[in-house]
């Protein structure tokens, strides 16, 4: 028992306190840190060998803690590049020089050439599903690339699928062979006709005429033409035959197409590929020829509009033409024990022996929480506790200080006896 | 949830708040435009706390607009007809100004019945003659009506097809607009608006029909079915006729490469200016010409030369009135089209041609074997009796005439006349109908997608209200902060 070991205890407790206070400091001037974790200091007696006869002061041992796995409130934003994960796990990041980490923080915008870097400087990763994802490694970061938000080539899809589905008008006069529009006369007779645009493979818009007319009760001859054969009014008679006719029956009682009739035509689009134009829901009942629904699939060469990034990490790119192509996944990484990564400046996390190694999945599997895409996760700060603790902190330090003051009066009396 | 969350919280409030009122303000600056349909705005719990404003949701009512656009199509295609009619009653028919054929051959018959009294009298034949050439001009100037009316109608339908290109080049715009919007999910309340006002201003040319697709994208038929627009527009072509005469058949409307006017049209529009302005063309006026020209042919035949002999062996020939074909007379009871645009006074008769009015009463116009008063008394009427006698002889008229088809040639003047008021008083009563159902439609609509002032007040302070209250729980927040910082320091 010494006086020098009471001033040396609380010596140690007025570091403890001071690193509390550092803690505290880094944590209110991170409070509006996006994806910052509130870091705190814990402390352990020290305790030197005991004796049952007096009391030797031992002093304080801090361990500084960081809450990664804590979860910050999420705060919504205009940018959808803007990410926060709800849940458990990771954004991989990469620096300039390919070294990924991890990290919570994901004011991500796209750089000069595209790629989506955050705050600190670091590259958003993942796999490109242009061409299907083939090459995920579940303990590790191969196969990921900096996600681009640029070059995207020019997509254009030949049509394939079409619906045209029309009331064909029961009352109609039937139509001679000679007059049928696929016959191709000059002054055909026909109850319907609708244009539909399709797309060849190119991506050239080819305008398919299509004409409806009455070849026998309840039956209906559909006669498809290319209107680039087309007379000079944009009708008949063409250059070139119909690219395709079919016939389809009624039922007579229902005025739906019967189960013999053919329910789609086969179109050959010009220099494209072979359309099959559905007509089932089409009717003949006694009204005015009616086009009840119309749609087409396939579109011209178009270039990226907008992206849009979905709960479970997809990258979607949107063409102008209305087509969303997924281009990339966006993973999440975990590890055991989120609390002991090693924080390294720029909100980024480095998996260390304590942590576990690195998982790597996508969000929504196996505990991994969902990307929020327009959202960013706040610091866990709470700016009255860290104000409450600064409170305490300078309370136990002024402690500290007196308990060491007292020793030293006392040696300081002691000192004087030997006069 | 810490101090901070509530701050976050009653800052997202606020912006809702704010952006609540952008959307207001915008309703109230719409409140006079009978295109704006109003927008609200609803909020979205957000994860964590807070709102987000929804997207701005517009009040649209499909049905009521599909109402409004028929109604008006209809409505739009009767006030066309009854436009060219009037014009018609106005040009021809009117009886206030005396100019109609039945009136000029009202006269015509007295003046020949004076002559028959005194035919002696040289200044009384100057009269019939006079008369008579009155009558020849006033159906040259109803045929001349006619094919301005017609010409009229061609050029206006020329006008309505340009509008109809316009107008669906600028619905591809704001289509395209509200597709991508939706696609992006942003907010089109604009392009809805105009897309709204382009629907309503083309079913005022045609009458259409709308399917929506995905992403709202909206393709557009004809109310025949043909195809308008559907991705791109298609086109619509007329090619108007310059100079129109009673033979011209006008031009038809091609959409899409099919005809939809006309009478050979296999998909004829059924509504719109467009649809009225082709019936006023190719029906009613054609109508109206077939009768006028009718009405010139048994105005010719009535006063035709005939062989004085017994039995007689000369054919009948033009007399007092004549045509380019003369001395034949119009085949009979068959349509000539265009006569009454041809038929003048018989220069032989004409004393201001050089030729004798005398030659009404002794006949003759046609050479020596159509003489009537072979021996030259200046007292002999039998020849301006026959001729009165006609007047009133019936005689078979052309079918496509739509008035009786066997009546004398004053009863058929007459028919003609009632058959164009007639006419004209029927689609009056249709167009005014028909403008009275656009009106209330157009009320209907107004109150189910128009903005009410009053609504928007009172929403105001409710917004007023709920700013405050986030405000204040701000400043709260801000004082709990205050003395905390003063306990630490």
């Amino acid at each position: 028992m010494s006086f020098n070991g009471v001033m040396r205890t609380s010596v140690s407790g007025m570091n403890a306190q001071a690193s509390r206070l550092a803690t505290t400091a880094d944590n209110i001037a991170n409070a509006d840190t996006v994806g910052y974790k509130r870091a705190s200091m814990e402390f352990a007696t020290l305790v030197p060998q005991t004796h049952t006869a007096g009391y030797s002061s031992g002093g304080v041992l801090t361990y500084a803690r960081t809450e990664v796995d804590r979860q910050g409130s999420l705060e919504y934003t205009n940018s959808i590049t803007d990410l926060a994960v709800n849940g458990e796990g990771f954004f991989i990041v990469s620096d300039t020089a390919g070294t990924n980490t991890l990290t919570r923080s994901g004011s991500f915008t796209p750089d000069p050439e595209g790629r989506l870097v955050n705050t600190a400087g670091y590259y958003l990763m993942g796999y490109d599903t242009v061409n299907g994802i083939s090459n995920v490694t579940a303990n590790g970061f191969a196969g990921l690339t900096p996600v681009s938000v640029f070059d995207q080539a020019l997509r254009s899809n030949p049509s394939t699928a079409g619906d045209l589905h029309a009331n064909f008008p029961s009352n109609d006069p039937i139509v001679a062979a000679a007059d049928l529009p696929s016959a191709n006369s000059a002054t055909p007779e026909f109850s319907g006709k609708t244009s539909l645009i399709a797309y060849d493979n190119l991506g050239n818009e080819v305008i398919l005429d299509v004409y409806s007319a009455k070849t026998a009760a309840e039956t209906w001859e559909i006669a498809v033409y290319d209107r680039a054969n087309a007379d000079v009014n944009g009708g008949f008679p063409y250059s070139a035959g119909p690219l395709v006719t079919e016939t389809l029956s009624f039922d007579a009682t229902t005025g739906a197409l019967t189960g013999a009739s053919p329910t789609a035509i086969s179109v050959p689009v010009p220099s494209g590929g072979t359309m099959t134009l559905d007509m089932s829901q089409s009717s003949q009942l006694a009204t005015d020829y009616v086009v009840i629904d119309v749609a087409v699939n396939g579109n011209p060469p178009t270039g990226v509009e907008l992206f849009e990034i979905a709960s479970d990490g997809t990258f979607y790119a949107s063409y102008a033409n209305g087509e969303r192509v997924a281009i990339a996944r966006i993973p999440l990484a975990n590890v055991i024990s989120p609390n002991n990564l090693t924080v390294e400046t720029g909100n980024v996390f480095r998996p260390s022996d304590d942590s576990g190694d690195v998982q790597v999945g996508f969000p929504g599997e196996a505990g991994r929480g969902s990307v929020v895409s327009g959202a960013l996760e706040e610091s866990t700060v709470d700016l009255a506790t860290e104000l409450t603790t600064v409170i305490e902190a300078q309370r136990s330090y002024t402690a500290n200080s007196r308990v060491f003051q007292t020793g030293s009066e006392l040696l300081d009396v002691l000192v004087n006896l030997s006069r | 949830m810490s101090l901070t969350t509530s701050l976050n919280i009653a800052k997202s409030a606020l912006s809702f708040v704010s952006a609540e009122t952008a959307v207001l303000s915008r309703n109230i600056a719409g409140a006079s435009d009978e295109n704006y349909v109003r927008r609200d705005l609803y909020p979205i719990s957000l994860q964590g706390g807070g709102v987000q404003p929804s997207l701005v949701s517009r009040a649209s009512n499909g049905a009521l607009l599909r109402q409004f656009v028929d109604s008006s199509s209809i409505s739009a295609k009767h006030e066309a007809v009854v436009a060219g009619l009037n014009w018609l009653h106005q040009t021809v028919a009117d009886p206030e100004l005396g100019h109609a054929p039945s009136q000029k051959l009202a006269a015509l018959e007295s003046a020949l019945n004076l002559y028959a009294e005194s035919p002696n009298d040289p200044s009384r034949a100057n009269v019939v003659v006079a008369r008579a050439n009155d009558l020849a001009l006033s159906l040259n100037g109803a045929s001349q009506s006619i094919v301005e009316a017609r010409q009229k109608a061609d050029t206006d339908m020329a006008a309505s097809v340009d509008r109809v290109n316009q107008l669906l080049a600028d619905f591809e715009t704001v289509n395209t607009q509200i597709v991508r919007a939706n696609e992006t999910r942003t907010d089109a309340s604009e392009a809805y608006d105009q897309r709204d006002s382009i629907l309503k201003q083309l079913a005022d040319e045609m009458g259409i029909r709308t399917i929506t697709r995905e992403n709202d994208d909206l393709a557009i038929y004809t109310d025949s079915g043909v195809t308008l627009f559907e991705k791109h527009p298609r086109s619509v072509v007329f090619a108007p006729t310059n100079a129109f005469s009673p033979t011209t058949v006008g031009g038809a409307v091609y959409v899409d490469g099919v005809a939809v006017t006309g009478a050979n049209a296999p998909l004829p529009l059924k509504a719109g200016r467009l649809a009225g302005l082709a019936e006023l063309r190719d029906v009613t006026t054609v109508t109206y010409q077939t009768q006028v020209d009718e009405l010139a042919r048994g105005v010719i035949e009535v006063f035709a030369e005939t062989d004085p002999g017994t039995p007689a062996t000369l054919p009948s020939l033009t007399g007092l009135f004549t045509y380019s074909g003369e001395p034949n007379l119009p085949a009979s009871g068959a349509h000539y089209l265009g006569l009454a645009s041809e038929i003048r006074v018989n220069s032989a008769v004409d004393p201001a041609q050089g030729g004798s009015p005398n030659l009404l009463r002794d006949g003759g116009i046609n050479g020596a074997g159509y003489v009537h008063n072979t021996t030259g008394a200046a007292g002999y009427n039998e020849n301006i009796n026959r001729q009165i006698g006609e007047l009133s002889n019936g005689r078979t008229f052309d079918g496509a005439a739509l008035t009786s088809t066997s009546d004398n040639i004053i009863g058929f003047a007459a028919g003609s006349i009632s058959w164009l008021e007639q006419t004209r008083s029927t689609a009056q009563q249709d167009a005014d109908y028909r403008a009275t159902l656009k009106a209330h439609t157009a009320v209907t609509l107004s109150n189910a997608t128009g903005v009410n002032v009053d609504e928007e007040m009172a929403n105001l302070l409710e917004l007023e209200r709920s700013f405050e209250a986030s405000a204040r729980l701000i400043s709260a927040v801000d004082q709990m902060f205050a003395s905390l910082l003063q306990a630490a320091g």
